[in-house]
């Protein structure tokens, strides 16, 4: 009796920890997700992570597919609405049982993302949203990864441009008032500090405001001759018509919120406003951006590189598919945990950086692929964004 | 000194435009007792099909035109299917749902035609910055106050003066009354309402320069404009206006005074106070609705 | 006793009229010719203000004819009624009090203001002339006027849409007796100068001794029509409207 109980126990045992285990076990498909805004005032940002994924899809394809699997992208719309970023990730995870997914623009939705990741274990590659929070997640083991920039380190980088180009040392930051922005701004004064200095001067905005003149005419007060912005091109315009209304032009450097239509909005009044980036498709193109690039316009038909928005998105999202490529190869297998473990072995030659390797395990910061050496600083010049050395700011760089 | 001049001149910009979308609910309100809540897409329409309209080559006199044109077909149209059908007695209230829900498809619909991206309408009054005083200004900005303040004193003139604004205030009184002097009620209503929208189209014209076209512009200005209409007194055309540059100067200073973060709390607080103390806005008239 | 035209103006034909699940007008057929004074009376709630609205177009009837100028116009709207020469001074008056005297007195010649004119414009002095006070009180809120008054101005709108066919709802209602008066003596002088009116009225008394006609409407139905006159002489109306009672035995409890 007691023996039948026992095998009983350790049968039903058994059971249940396959049942608990399974998905563990289970062999994923070979496509890859992505929860992006295709629809909504950043459709461009979505659009921008789909055409690179989908570029770097295409390439592996042709030459046989990862494990001998061709790859597909599976594009969902989260028009910057953090609970259907969940809801995508649900999707993608159980009912497509994607290997991974790739991150969007918002980091709103990548932050509701990070819970739901770990949870079930599905590797996410972020590919724009740049909060810092959303890698240096706490989470042990952590299923984000990210191949894009990192709020914590473009704010040191701003900080080290702004320094480099004020002269009298004052510095002010006006930023907005959204996760994002509130986001930076510990992030900025953090950086401020390791500098030894301090802001002259710290404003926000909100959303839709036409008219900043009460917040730079604080700024101009403060004595600031460089200001740092943290925003989107519709408040990014405003900022430097009110700018002009109070006849102040202090030197502009931005994070990547500027990246987008700045120019067109703003007139000559953009010229000189300097922006990070992790790539830039303007100006003179190498030859294998060049390849790339073609592949880019055949497909969507566009006429010049100006039309690619959020440029940088493009190549992240380029290089973190062929990360994952390389990782799905080394784990030998349509497993989530095994490619986890795989894609901090990976290295890569990409377009925007040299990934050696891409991610390291002892480090928590390094669950971001591209380093801070890797930013760049483009600057509108005549309704362009074009790296600095091909500006006529160039000398300040 | 300086300082102050410059946020009364923003304030005035900016109050300017709640002024002409309060204007168009007050329109609405004083001939059918209903207002299209997405009135702020009558805005996005006039100018996101001005800037489509020059993308295809139109010149923009033609395009913004035509854009007007659509904005008031826009007016007529929803008047016709999503408000009478649910305003059959002056207590209805179904319109207010059936408006906001076209006002989400639309945004929706543009969205995918425009775009997400903010984009410029070129103007002459937004190139240089004007200095009076030592303040900036565009010469736009101070055109919108004073287009608010035009269309205001005509509108008043019309319903005073003319056959047809003294058939809307009859239609709005009481419309079985004003059925009964020939007044093709259904008719005033789709009136009203075009009337309404084709000026939220070319406000729309009138404002893009300074605030960028976006399928999203109409959302928060409709908000603020009807929280001006109500605070002014709907039934009040130079109430409404008057809220409105008010309600644009005070938000100037108290960004520049306090901070921007109080801006809005201080704002509608002041706008619920008022009902408070006015229910039918500060020049409203006391609506009696026969049951 | 002018002579009456044999010119049908409105034929009503099985008038029904439903409010929700109740029949207010169940079957009513009336007639009036050009330049008669047609009384409608009968009690309270009987059905003789629904009757009205039916003719005008306020209220959709739920079945029957209303010929008018030898078309059926039961299916058309009020202010159609109107443009084709119908017009109807509802109960209550409903003038528009927030306007001004004048306001109401253009929007009474609505259908005619930007045709004719000229003739409107004289036609207010006609007006001024029957009424003396409009013309002093001429851009004063109309709202702040006397009950008499706003009826007074109510019958001057209602006039100058130059109706083939005029009727009027509850003339009485709210005014003094001195004033009902008056305005019976002022119906009956148009309707000497040739307009034909349709007068309904709780004052049974007052309508019968203008008018050529009268129909009796009782329960929805009509219950009687007749000659106006001889309609006052019978025993059923002079007791169910005119106050008049019959002789009753007093029982043994002094009940009468």
């Amino acid at each position: 009796m007691s023996h039948r109980f026992a095998s009983f126990t350790r049968a039903s045992v058994l059971a249940m920890a396959a049942l608990l285990a399974g998905p563990a076990f289970a062999q994923q498909e070979p496509c890859i997700g992505n929860s992006g805004p295709l629809t909504g005032a950043a459709a461009f940002g979505g659009a921008a992570v789909k055409y690179g994924a989908e570029i770097a899809i295409d390439e592996i394809n042709e030459k046989g597919g990862v494990l001998g699997k061709k790859l597909r992208l599976i594009q969902y719309d989260d028009a910057g609405a953090p609970p259907r970023g969940v809801d995508n990730t649900r999707r993608v995870a159980m009912s497509d049982k994607c290997i991974a997914i790739l991150g969007g623009y918002h980091s709103t939705v990548g932050l509701a993302q990070v819970d739901l990741v770990n949870e079930i274990g599905i590797p996410y590659i972020g590919t724009i949203a740049a909060n810092t929070k959303i890698i240096e997640n706490e989470k042990s083991p952590n299923y984000m990864f990210r191949v894009s920039a990192k709020d914590k380190w473009v704010a040191h980088f701003l900080v080290e441009q702004a320094v480099k180009a004020s002269k009298n040392g004052k510095i002010a930051f006006i930023y907005e008032n959204t996760g994002w922005g509130n986001g930076a701004f510990p992030d900025i004064k953090a950086a401020m500090k390791a500098k030894g200095k301090e802001l002259v001067a710290a404003e926000t905005f909100n959303w839709n405001d036409q008219d900043m003149s009460a917040q730079v005419i604080r700024i101009r007060d403060a004595g600031a001759d460089t200001l740092l912005i943290w925003g989107l091109d519709r408040e990014g315009n405003q900022i430097v018509r009110s700018l002009d209304k109070v006849a102040f032009k202090p030197t502009m450097i931005a994070a990547w919120g500027l990246a987008g239509n700045l120019g067109e909005l703003a007139g000559p009044l953009a010229n000189g406003v300097r922006v990070m980036q992790t790539f830039s498709w303007l100006g003179e193109m190498d030859a294998k951006t060049k390849v790339i690039w073609e592949k880019i316009q055949k497909k969507h038909g566009l006429k010049d590189p100006t039309e690619l928005k959020m440029g940088s998105g493009t190549a992240n999202a380029y290089d973190a598919v062929y990360i994952l490529a390389k990782a799905i190869e080394k784990a030998g297998a349509y497993d989530w945990k095994k490619v986890r473990e795989a894609l901090y072995q990976v290295e890569h030659t990409g377009l925007v950086a040299n990934y050696k390797p891409a991610f390291d395990k002892a480090d928590p910061e390094r669950q971001d692929a591209i380093l801070p050496e890797y930013y760049r600083l483009t600057a509108w010049h005549d309704g362009k964004l074009l790296p600095i050395a091909q500006t006529p700011y160039g000398k300040s760089q | 000194m300086q300082t102050a001049l410059q946020y009364i001149f923003s304030g005035l910009a900016i109050g300017g435009i709640y002024a002409l979308v309060a204007l168009g609910f007050h329109i609405m309100w004083s001939t059918a007792k209903a207002v299209n809540f997405a009135h702020g897409d009558a805005l996005m329409l006039g100018a996101v099909l001005a800037i489509m309209g020059i993308d295809v080559g139109l010149p923009i006199a033609l395009a913004a035109l035509l854009a007007v044109a659509a904005s008031c077909l826009f007016g007529v149209i929803l008047e016709r299917y999503a408000v009478r059908p649910f305003a059959k007695t002056p207590t209805s209230i179904g319109w207010m749902l059936t408006t906001i829900a076209v006002g989400i498809m639309l945004e929706a619909l543009v969205t995918m035609q425009f775009g997400g991206f903010s984009r410029p309408l070129p103007s002459p009054g937004v190139d240089k910055a004007l200095n009076i005083l030592g303040a900036g200004v565009y010469p736009q900005e101070l055109l919108i106050p004073a287009v608010a303040v035009a269309v205001m004193l005509g509108f008043v003139w019309m319903q005073r003066s003319t056959l047809i604004g003294r058939a809307m205030q009859a239609v709005a009184f009481d419309r079985n009354a004003a059925a009964l002097m020939g007044i093709d009620v259904n008719r005033m209503f789709a009136i009203s309402f075009g009337l309404a929208s084709a000026l939220g189209g070319a406000a729309g014209i009138l404002v893009a320069p300074v605030t960028q076209a976006s399928a999203q512009m109409g959302l928060i200005l409709g908000l603020k404009g009807f929280a001006v209409a109500i605070i002014g007194g709907v039934t009040s055309a130079p109430g409404v206006v008057i809220a409105g540059l008010a309600f644009g100067i005070i938000e100037k200073f108290v960004e520049g005074y306090i901070s921007t973060a109080a801006r809005e709390i201080i704002g509608f607080s002041i706008a619920i106070l008022v009902l408070l103390i006015y229910p039918q806005g500060l020049f409203g008239k006391r609506e009696v609705f026969k049951v | 006793m002018k002579t009456t035209d044999t010119d049908v103006l409105l034929d009503v034909r099985g008038l029904k009229i439903r409010y929700g699940a109740a029949d207010a007008v169940r079957g009513v057929d009336l007639q009036v010719r050009r330049g008669q004074l047609i009384a409608v009376i009968g009690n309270n709630g009987a059905g003789k203000t629904s009757v009205i609205r039916g003719i005008s177009g306020l209220v959709r009837p739920h079945a029957g004819e209303v010929w008018f100028k030898g078309v059926n116009t039961a299916a058309l709207g009020a202010h159609r009624k109107v443009e084709m020469g119908m017009a109807l001074i509802p109960e209550g008056r409903l003038i528009f009090a927030d306007q001004s005297v004048y306001d109401n007195l253009v929007l009474g010649a609505y259908t005619r203001w930007n045709r004719e004119r000229s003739a409107v414009m004289s036609e207010f002095d006609e007006m001024f002339e029957l009424f003396p006070f409009l013309k002093e009180r001429l851009h004063q809120r109309a709202g702040s006027m006397s009950g008499g008054e706003q009826q007074m101005l109510a019958i001057a709108r209602g006039l100058l849409s130059k109706p083939i066919l005029l009727m009027i709802d509850e003339l009485s209602l709210g005014l003094a007796p001195k004033i009902v008066e008056q305005l019976m003596t002022l119906l009956r002088n148009l309707n000497a100068k040739g307009q034909t009116i349709v007068l309904v009225e709780q004052l049974a008394s007052h309508a019968l001794a203008i008018a050529d006609y009268a129909y009796v409407i009782g329960h929805g139905k009509v219950e009687l029509h007749g000659d106006a006159k001889t309609l006052a002489r019978s025993p059923e109306v002079m007791e169910a409207f005119l106050g008049k009672k019959r002789k009753t035995v007093e029982t043994k409890n002094g009940e009468m």
